[in-house]
């Protein structure tokens, strides 16, 4: 199972929108089934966001379901001018952020096992190739470095490399969320790349 | 600015990686029931019961929390004066002559002139345990009585001898 694939709204949205609105409705007025339904919707995508930030599966799994439980609590404030999804991928946000501030100089690194799959993954077949100056690391150790370096970065900079480049989202859902400009997505998305980059460059080819 | 750069392309990969971290198998199966079951047991109700309306009447509170818990600085600082504040008020308390202890002793200043000005006051004339009185907190007037240094012009108010003042002499 490939957790948090880049999500395409086509793919995940535009099936179910109305369903989506029904059981919001249903949830507001005290429905816990309709309210299960959303949950199982959307908590792979919720506890993916939480892990890539924190980089720790117990403070992920704690925060996901606080999300889902404070959203339940806050759907009469949900007026519906944006998605359900968008709603409470603020919530998520939120709290992450909280959290890591009041974590700050305390991060503690309980990362996933890598799944099966990402052995015969394209774009890591790629990367560990002849052009790779440390081609003999293996993926764990990559993933250990990848997620340090992505902890170096400030909670901002980490939410939108995480949000597009890991989860797949576009800069306009990202400025929905952050409730900030396509313009600062895009300043903050280059800087955070920047920084990556050279954090890592050892683990890049040089193509 | 233009982040389809073609040097992020093996950062871009390199991200991949993200996607194949996975939580246990079957984490997902008890996800929706444990936040369900939160969510039925009331357990944030119960959380929050008294520390949401404290929070929700006093707002700066939890601004005043979240400062000292994100700045340890706040927190260190708050700890320094606490015990600035302790400091200054074990010195003062132990000062003699302060506020304090005139405000426990008012009667002291009152009984010095009154034992300056009566040498030959019985109780003043025998000699005083000058231990036992200390001990006698509870009495300021005693406690006057065995400082002649209070007797104001250099007089010796204590140690003066009976004097025979019979008229029938020489």
């Amino acid at each position: 199972m490939i957790m948090a694939e880049p999500v395409s709204r086509n793919d995940s949205e535009p099936s179910a929108p109305t369903d989506e609105g029904v059981l919001v409705r249903r949830a507001r007025s005290g429905d816990l089934e309709a309210y299960d339904e959303l949950v199982q919707r959307y908590h792979e995508r919720i506890y993916a966001m939480v892990y890539h930030m924190t980089s720790n599966h117990e403070d992920a799994n704690d925060l996901a379901q606080e999300s889902f439980i404070k959203a339940f609590q806050a759907l009469k404030s949900f007026k519906g001018g944006s998605s359900f999804y968008t709603w409470l991928y603020r919530i998520a946000v939120n709290k992450t952020i909280n959290h890591l501030k009041q974590r700050k100089n305390r991060i503690h690194m309980s990362l996933n096992d890598l799944d099966f799959n990402a052995e015969h993954d394209p774009d890591l077949v790629a990367l560990i190739s002849d052009k790779t100056p440390r081609r003999e690391a293996g993926l764990t150790e990559l993933q250990e470095k990848l997620n340090a370096a992505l902890m170096k970065l400030s909670e901002p900079h980490r939410l939108v490399v995480v949000l597009h480049d890991v989860q797949g989202l576009s800069h306009d859902e990202i400025a929905k969320v952050m409730k900030c400009n396509i313009g600062t997505v895009r300043s903050r998305l280059f800087y955070a790349r920047q920084q990556l980059q050279a954090w890592l460059s050892d683990y890049l080819n040089a193509t | 600015m233009n982040e389809n750069q073609p040097n992020f392309e093996s950062l871009r990969r390199l991200l991949a990686l993200k996607r194949h971290e996975t939580p246990p198998p079957g984490y997902f199966n008890n996800f929706s029931s444990q936040v369900m079951a939160r969510i039925r047991d009331g357990e944030t109700e119960a959380a929050e019961s008294w520390s949401g309306r404290l929070f929700a009447s006093m707002p700066w509170l939890m601004k005043v929390i979240q400062a000292v818990d994100t700045r340890p600085v706040f927190a260190g600082g708050f700890a320094t004066a606490l015990c600035a504040l302790l400091l200054f008020g074990a010195v003062i308390a132990q000062r003699p002559d302060s506020a304090s202890t005139a405000f426990m002793q008012p009667a002291a200043p009152e009984a010095a002139s009154f034992a300056s000005a009566t040498p030959a006051a019985p109780s003043a004339l025998q000699p005083v345990n000058q231990f036992m009185v200390a001990d006698n907190s509870t009495n300021p007037v005693f406690s006057s009585f065995q400082t002649p240094a209070t007797a104001s012009f250099g007089q010796i108010p204590v140690g003066a001898q009976f004097v025979n003042y019979s008229s029938s002499g020489n």
